[in-house]
């Protein structure tokens, strides 16, 4: 009788741990899966289905874990490459990756402190080519897409600004490289369109150009060496109206505040807390004349609020099918000047339109020929974060 | 009692197996067990997840941005970012259309015009002419530069694209502007295109230097049959060759089967390239019974790597061949690649490899890419200057060259 007891107890056994392990090998796989979904453990597959993106890239973080001959990068590196990736395949000189050291100096440089040598630069490029490339998606003149490094401002007393930068330079050589722009390019190809164009010249000109290629900065690295740093030096080339210059100069850090009395006129650059120094150097004032040149990036979270600080708050604009609008705008009026040139950029850009459109402000300049693009940031859960473009700033307000 | 005693004990295995169970993809790849996986049995938060933050930040991208994007691009651009994560330059993701003129490199045909060409600030410029090919047909030279397709002006185009123009259906026309040194006038040249094999392996007898001269430009699959037609060509028989220069510069490298071959003309069945990786290690032989006596030298230079590295290091390690010019590139690893989703591949380094010494010769580099160490060093030292005027292959012309058959010959 224990017998048959005993073997009954065995069989069950041995059948409960078969169970228990297959069940183990079945609930990770549920797991797996069923993370990806975003769902509970109990998210059944249809096999066959078409894979989801998150699933899609699970497959690929698992063959490359399987395969990869050292050990595989974390969760976290693997979800900024992704981002990174997704960040510089837009081609597009406004979107920007951080990682979480960049952002940190980022932000800072939205609330005016600068590291390197006292500049901010950005990209430039024709816009036109751009989205040209992007709408129909067929031939690009690779040679149009090529952007320049444009001083977009200049710390004051800073090493760059007694070096003599100025807002609008474009950077030629970074010590003894070029930096890759359309320039040269440019020359080359006029030339080679000439009919008249010498053959020597025009070989000469090309191996010069293959030389310089084979040393070439490229623009996203300038502003690492420029921007990055509180030490050492570096020898920078510009160019100005065609006129070339050099300085070696010393990297720091440098502060600018958000609003600083100039003579008649309050220089304005939109860093993180202007709109309240803004509204105190406007206390009691009836008229101003914002100097908008030389202007920066700036912090975009910042345009609604210094807005509100100089003119009755509502619509303001478009980016796309949102509409911006301001809330507790100004209750006593302000006669508005706003002194722009071509070296208005970023959000001061945003806000000059703005306010030209919508407050009265009579621009003193000319505006860029360009659009004003909006740009927000976004971060991520691993610290890092992205600064991406969401499109052009219509100061018309459909009715 | 004793049935308490035994559900007890059977309650503790089932748990353990179930652990087990659970942790089975862990442990067959050699690590511990994923607590995270574990943590969301019981309904803790799986932590963070990569593929959840892509899904996530895909579809921001897609509402904000104020541009068009193009989501596949973006998919891609994403997956060959998680790659990159790695640190490892070789490991990559490539989309279907990347993927197809990666796996061209390795197989070794298409249908264009014939040659081998070069980025070049005017469009792009021809560094050989294949053999009997509608180029050489044409008359087109090394040394000629491409501007113009079909009208359509190259400069500043990347060579890749040019390529792509130049390419097309068999039997189909293309129109060529060429610029060549000494020419006042640009050249128009109409060629049809026809299926080209791309010659990776090319010999000749330099009659005047008495020695046989081997240009070898990649280890496709073809590679080695190519080679031992190519040994004929450059030691004829009855001509006293003193000896044969094989031509490894530039040479990106290929399949490392071929490589291991192509060995066997020289070598024995001798131990060629040691392989570590993950659940690979192994010491590749090179095939008994083919290897000829003739003296070699081998000519190297930074564009020489990965399965160039595997060839001359092993003829440098055996004695079997004198190294000259400049040191090698320094890519020491191993690649496998996966057919993923439609057509796009995943490139991923399996493995390191070594030298038959177990030597490693991994590049190390600057920020900006500038070789710091690694490779493998000549026996003989010829360096070019940078803008050089040297015609490769060219005796007379080619200062490494000239090197190369005087170690043959002395």
């Amino acid at each position: 009788m224990s017998q048959a007891k005993d073997s009954f107890f065995a069989a069950f056994g041995i059948l409960a741990c078969a169970a228990a392990a297959l069940g183990g090998v079945l609930a990770r796989d549920r797991v797996e899966t069923g993370a990806s979904q975003g769902q509970g453990l109990y998210a059944s597959r249809t096999p066959g289905a078409q894979l989801s993106d998150s699933q899609e890239f699970d497959r690929l973080t698992q063959l490359l874990k399987a395969e990869f001959v050292d050990e595989p990068p974390s969760q976290e590196s693997m979800a900024d490459g992704a981002v990174k990736g997704m960040i510089e395949a837009l081609g597009d000189p406004q979107s920007t990756f951080f990682a979480p050291e960049e952002l940190a100096r980022h932000q800072a440089r939205s609330a005016g402190t600068f590291e390197g040598i006292g500049v901010e630069l950005m990209l430039r490029l024709d816009e036109d080519e751009l989205i040209k490339a992007r709408e129909a998606d067929a031939e690009i003149d690779a040679l149009k897409l090529l952007p320049d490094v444009v001083v977009s401002l200049v710390i004051p007393d800073s090493p760059a600004d007694k070096a003599g930068l100025r807002p609008g330079d474009r950077i030629d050589m970074i010590g003894d490289k070029w930096v890759m722009s359309a320039g040269p390019v440019r020359e080359l190809r006029a030339m080679q369109d000439d009919p008249h164009a010498n053959p020597t010249e025009l070989s000469q000109l090309s191996r010069r150009l293959q030389a310089m290629g084979r040393t070439a900065v490229n623009p996203r690295e300038v502003r690492e060496r420029l921007m990055n740093g509180r030490q050492g030096e570096v020898k920078v080339t510009w160019e100005r109206s065609g006129e070339k210059q050099s300085a070696a100069i010393a990297k720091t850090e440098t502060k600018s505040s958000a609003v600083e009395a100039r003579g008649d006129a309050i220089r304005l650059r939109l860093f993180t807390g202007a709109a309240a120094q803004l509204k105190a150097a406007l206390n009691g004032k009836t008229a101003a004349t914002l100097d908008l040149r030389g202007s920066g990036l700036g912090d975009f979270s910042e345009i609604g609020p210094v807005y509100a600080a100089l003119a009755a708050g509502g619509e303001i604009g478009q980016v796309g099918a949102r509409r911006i609008s301001v809330q507790d705008g100004r209750s006593q009026p302000l006669n508005l000047k706003v002194l722009v040139d071509d070296t208005t950029t970023g959000a001061a850009l945003v806000l000059a339109r703005a306010l030209a459109a919508h407050a009265g402000a009579q621009l003193v300049g000319a505006l860029p020929d360009r659009r004003s693009w909006w740009l927000e940031l976004h971060t991520l859960p691993t610290g890092s974060a992205y600064l991406l473009n969401h499109g052009e700033f219509q100061p018309e307000v459909a009715a | 009692m004793k049935s308490l005693l035994r559900i007890s004990v059977t309650a503790v295995m089932a748990a353990l197996l179930f652990s087990v169970g659970f942790s089975l993809r862990d442990l067959r790849l050699g690590q511990a067990p994923d607590a995270k996986a574990f943590s969301s049995l019981f309904g803790g938060e799986p932590g963070m997840r990569a593929s959840v933050v892509f899904r996530d930040e895909l579809a921001k991208i897609e509402q904000n941005y104020g541009l068009k994007a193009d989501r596949e691009d973006l998919r891609s651009a994403a997956f060959n970012g998680m790659f990159s994560s790695t640190g490892d330059p070789y490991t990559v993701f490539m989309s279907a259309q990347v993927a197809e003129s990666f796996t061209l490199e390795t197989r070794g045909d298409f249908v264009g015009i014939g040659a081998r060409l070069a980025d070049d600030p005017l469009g792009a410029r021809i560094v050989s002419v294949f053999k009997e090919s509608p180029a050489s047909q044409a008359g087109l030279k090394a040394g000629d530069i491409i501007s113009q397709v079909d009208k359509q002006v190259l400069a500043g185009m990347s060579v890749e694209d040019i390529v792509d123009l130049i390419k097309g259906e068999e039997g189909s026309q293309v129109s060529l502007g060429i610029t060549r040194e000494g020419a006042a006038e640009p050249l128009s040249k109409r060629i049809t295109r026809r299926t080209v094999i791309v010659p990776t392996a090319e010999g000749r007898f330099l009659e005047d230097q008495g020695v046989g001269y081997i240009s070898l430009s990649g280890f496709s699959e073809t590679t080695p049959t190519q080679l031992r037609q190519a040994m004929q060509d450059a030691l004829p028989s009855g001509k006293g060759a003193k000896g044969v220069v094989i031509d490894l510069r530039d040479n990106p490298g290929g399949l490392l089967d071929s490589a291991v071959e192509m060995l066997g003309l020289f070598l024995d069945g001798k131990p060629v390239v040691i392989t570590k990786g993950k659940g690979l290690n192994e010491t590749y032989r090179s095939p008994k019974g083919q290897a000829v006596n003739a003296p070699v030298v081998v000519l190297i230079n930074e564009g020489s790597a990965s399965a160039s590295e595997i060839f001359s290091g092993a003829l440098q390690e055996h004695g079997r061949a004198k190294l000259v010019g400049e040191h090698t590139y320094g890519k020491a690893s191993v690649q496998t690649a996966h057919s993923v989703l439609d057509g796009a591949l995943a490139k991923i380094t399996i493995a390191r490899y070594y030298l038959p010494s177990g030597a490693n010769i991994s590049r190390k580099q600057t920020d900006d890419g500038e070789y710091l160490s690694g490779g493998i060093k000549p026996d003989i030292k010829v360096s070019l200057p940078v803008d050089s005027t040297a015609i490769l292959g060219e005796p007379g012309k080619d200062p490494q060259l000239d090197a190369a058959i005087k170690a043959l010959k002395g």
